[in-house]
């Protein structure tokens, strides 16, 4: 009887404990560093991107941020390690454009947008078409008429096979019934380069990317594959309104291992939604030429689901 | 001219001064450790200089970036260990020359080129930048599959003596670079379902392995033998006669890493393959390449340094990042609400000249921290083995697995030791491999991208800058075939 009191006392005791352990975890987290994977190299797009928001979400996170990159396989190496992390939150992950479109283009391609729980989404610029200003095409219609009196003639650079630019490029070349020629780059820093040595015919870049390009006429922008008139850019006409509807843009946000606890998914949500409206982030943002464009929680993940959708249909249009 | 005085006087300024002094040395040990490169130094120096002003931090990045370029090459010259990509070639005959107990010369003949190179480049930033922007710009993809081609035919001078066991090494280096998604068409390659394998192999833990683990496997075989040399450091500078010889080399290096610095793509590790072997062939004693040579050393590290003066010259004039240092410069500016490109000289001149100045007092800090410090790089030869070999072998470890973060790379790094371990042994050249390794993509994707660009017409790739390149492609293999030609024509002239 004594014997039995004690048992009982006892695995009162460790229940009790196991819950105060549990509460404590959920009640602390961040417990540690947080690891932000970023899975392309230092001095890319997302890299830059994912060091800002880590250098100012960390002041929100109430703890360390540290960003790791794991580079390889087309984004591959990283987004597995940021999917099979340990699911307490403390490895979150850029989920970006990538993830929506190897999936589609790349056979064997290990993780997609459903081994993520979505935490939030930060930029999503469109995608467009840019021309070198001497090129004589100053509108998406010429554009189209010099490709049909030319099939297969005009050169557009692109970020590389299966990139959403040139998924974009294909998504428009089949519903303006036009065969042109892609060339593939390392990034779209260098197709942009290329389009203004002259050496391709048009580049399909993002939006963000291109906008300094434009701003001091290096580069003339001919549309924005956009139907949201508050994501053009001022002067450019949007392909909708041209009649062509594309929309797998780029983008880049963050995603924690599918399972993790709905009370570590609130804090970063939270931590996420304070770094979104810090003014000192979105002008940091701004002035690498970025706007913010931002989703939380859910409402980010049928976001996330529409575009792997998206970009599914496009890369049928590339025979991908 | 009143705002270059103008930028000194400002880069002088104590603080600055002290900024970029503590940047220098910070890529300068950066440079030394294998796998630390200097993309990787700039990358996580960048968030830093957020808060920074813009001139200070720009100057940062820009101090690491040359300081890590130089750092390169310490450990290719006492430990035979390239520290970054650019110093594969100066690996050879540096670290033959610091067997041959003059360490102290090797060094100091690394510090002298490098600091010529850099301010060969950084004179032609200053003066000639508009010129050679627009130089650069002409190079699309045939005129830079026709310089990579180029680059790849270094397999001739990086082979020492046995051209056929270089070409081997060479060929091993451009199968391994073919694993992965090809960057033309996403078909991926022989990476039998392993994620790991599909990005490729990088080729900086190749590099550790292939060059690190025989040196301490050597070292552990003369573990109980003969002990080691103290060297003892006495000499840096070499004496005049060497420095007369080896100044055209470093002149001519200087210009050539200018050059392909400024072309899009392009980086210090191409121009210090394109300057060493150039200058093998231009020398009057290329048989003495790769067995310690001052004008190898000469020839390898001017040219690395020049392409970071060369890099600025798109970047400033253009706002067109060359690689991946100056696209997180190019970050750096925007953060700070800076354009670069053709308008940022008439917006921001005093900004652009403080620049200039700090790339040029950023290489006299070379200067002063090489010269001073050689004697203390070079106490690291005086480190007992039984320290420095686990040592070595640890930073091996931290670099590969750094760069990537993936495990993967620390196992790639020791399969790649075994074999170099092997290639030392039956005398099979390494840097071959490597020059395969990275230059293998580069020509694989700029082929494509020419025959995409040209319809599928082979002729189109020769275009004028383009031809020109290729002349010199084959120029060393063509010319002493000329030269027999014509001295049996002229012996049969006298027999008539």
């Amino acid at each position: 009887m004594k014997h039995g009191s004690y048992m009982a006392a006892l695995a009162a005791l460790a229940l009790t404990g196991s819950l105060a352990v549990t509460a404590a975890n959920a009640e602390s987290f961040p417990s540690k560093s947080v690891e932000l994977v970023i899975p392309f190299a230092q001095g890319g797009g997302t890299d830059q991107v994912g060091r800002i928001f880590a250098e100012y979400a960390e002041r929100h996170l109430g703890g360390d941020i540290f960003v790791s990159n794991r580079t390889g396989g087309s984004g591959a190496v990283g987004f597995s390690h940021g999917a099979n992390a340990e699911a307490d939150g403390h490895v979150i992950t850029m989920v970006v454009t990538t993830l929506a479109a190897a999936p589609h283009t790349i056979d064997g391609y290990p993780v997609s947008y459903k081994d993520f729980e979505p935490v939030c989404l930060l930029s999503a610029p469109p995608a467009v078409l840019a021309v070198h200003p001497e090129s004589g095409i100053d509108s998406l219609t010429a554009l189209v008429e010099k490709a049909k009196a030319e099939p297969g003639e005009l050169t557009f650079g692109t970020a590389g096979p299966g990139s959403n630019t040139h998924l974009t490029g294909a998504a428009f070349a089949t519903q303006a019934d036009i065969d042109i020629s892609f060339v593939p780059h390392k990034g779209s820093g260098p197709a942009l380069t290329a389009a203004y040595g002259k050496h391709i015919d048009v580049a399909i870049a993002d939006k963000a990317e291109v906008t300094p390009w434009h701003n001091d006429n290096r580069l003339e922008v001919l549309t924005v594959f956009t139907d949201d008139p508050k994501a053009g850019i001022d002067g450019v006409p949007l392909a909708t309104d041209e009649g062509y509807s594309v929309d797998i843009g780029s983008f880049r946000g963050i995603g924690a291992p599918k399972g993790t606890s709905p009370e570590a998914m609130e804090v970063l949500i939270d931590a996420c939604r304070s770094t979104a409206e810090d003014p000192d982030f979105i002008a940091h943002m701004e002035r690498t030429g970025t706007e913010p464009y931002v989703l939380f929680g859910e409402e980010f993940g049928s976001w996330l689901q529409n575009k792997h959708e998206a970009f599914g249909e496009a890369a049928k249009a590339a025979d991908m | 001219m009143s705002l270059l005085m103008e930028g000194f006087s400002i880069v002088l300024e104590m603080r600055l001064l002290l900024l970029l002094s503590g940047a220098v040395a910070l890529g300068i040990v950066a440079g030394s450790m294998p796998g630390i490169s200097a993309t990787m130094g700039v990358a996580l120096l960048s968030p830093l200089t957020f808060t920074m002003e813009p001139l200070h931090g720009i100057l940062s990045l820009i101090g690491v970036y040359c300081g890590a370029v130089y750092g390169g090459s310490l450990s290719a010259i006492l430990l035979g260990i390239p520290g970054t990509p650019g110093a594969v070639a100066t690996t050879l005959d540096g670290y033959a020359m610091s067997r041959q107990g003059k360490p102290g010369i090797a060094l100091g003949i690394a510090t002298l080129s490098s600091v010529l190179g850099g301010i060969l480049s950084t004179a032609a930033l200053m003066l000639l930048a508009y010129p050679i922007a627009e130089f650069a710009l002409a190079f699309g993809p045939r005129e830079y599959l026709a310089l990579v081609v180029f680059a790849l035919t270094a397999i001739t001078a990086l082979s020492g003596g046995s051209f056929l066991k270089g070409l081997f090494a060479g060929f091993i280096g451009l199968f391994l670079a073919s694993i992965g998604i090809d960057e033309t068409y996403g078909v991926s390659r022989y990476h039998f379902g392993y994620v790991m394998l599909m990005g490729g192999i990088s080729f900086i833990p190749i590099t550790i392995g292939l060059f690190a683990i025989p040196e301490t496997l050597l070292s552990i075989e003369r573990i109980g033998r003969a002990p080691r040399q103290v060297l003892r450091v006495n000499r840096i500078i070499p004496g005049r006669s060497v420095l007369a010889r080896i100044l055209p080399a470093q002149l001519r290096s200087g210009v050539i890493g200018t050059i392909v610095g400024a072309v899009p793509g392009a980086g210090s590790d191409i121009a210090a393959i394109v300057g060493y072997s150039q200058g093998k062939h231009m020398s009057r004693n290329p048989e003495r390449f790769g067995t310690g040579s001052a004008e190898g050393i000469a020839c390898a590290e001017s040219a690395n340094n020049a392409a970071t003066g060369g890099s600025l010259i798109p970047l400033l004039t253009l706002g067109i990042p060359g690689g991946a240092v100056t696209a997180i410069m190019l970050g750096t500016f925007m953060t700070h609400g800076l354009q670069p490109g053709p308008l940022l000289l008439q917006s921001n001149a005093p900004l652009v000249y403080q620049i200039f100045a700090g790339v040029f007092i950023a290489n006299l800090l070379l200067l002063v921290f090489g010269l001073s410090g050689s004697k203390l790089f070079a106490r690291v030869l005086q480190i007992p083995e039984s320290i420095l070999t686990p040592t070595i072998l640890l930073l091996c470890v931290v670099g590969a697995f750094a760069m990537r973060n993936n495990p993967v790379d620390v196992l790639i790094m020791f399969a790649a030791g075994m074999v170099g371990y092997i290639m030392v042994k039956i005398g099979i050249p390494r840097a071959p491999l490597i020059i395969g390794l990275i230059l293998g993509p580069m020509v694989e994707g700029e082929l494509a991208r020419s025959l995409i660009v040209a319809g599928g017409d082979w002729w189109a790739l020769f275009t004028p800058i383009s031809s020109v390149i290729w002349l010199l492609v084959i120029a060393p293999f063509v010319a002493p075939l000329i030269m027999k030609g014509i001295r049996y024509l002229k012996q049969s002239y006298k027999t008539i």
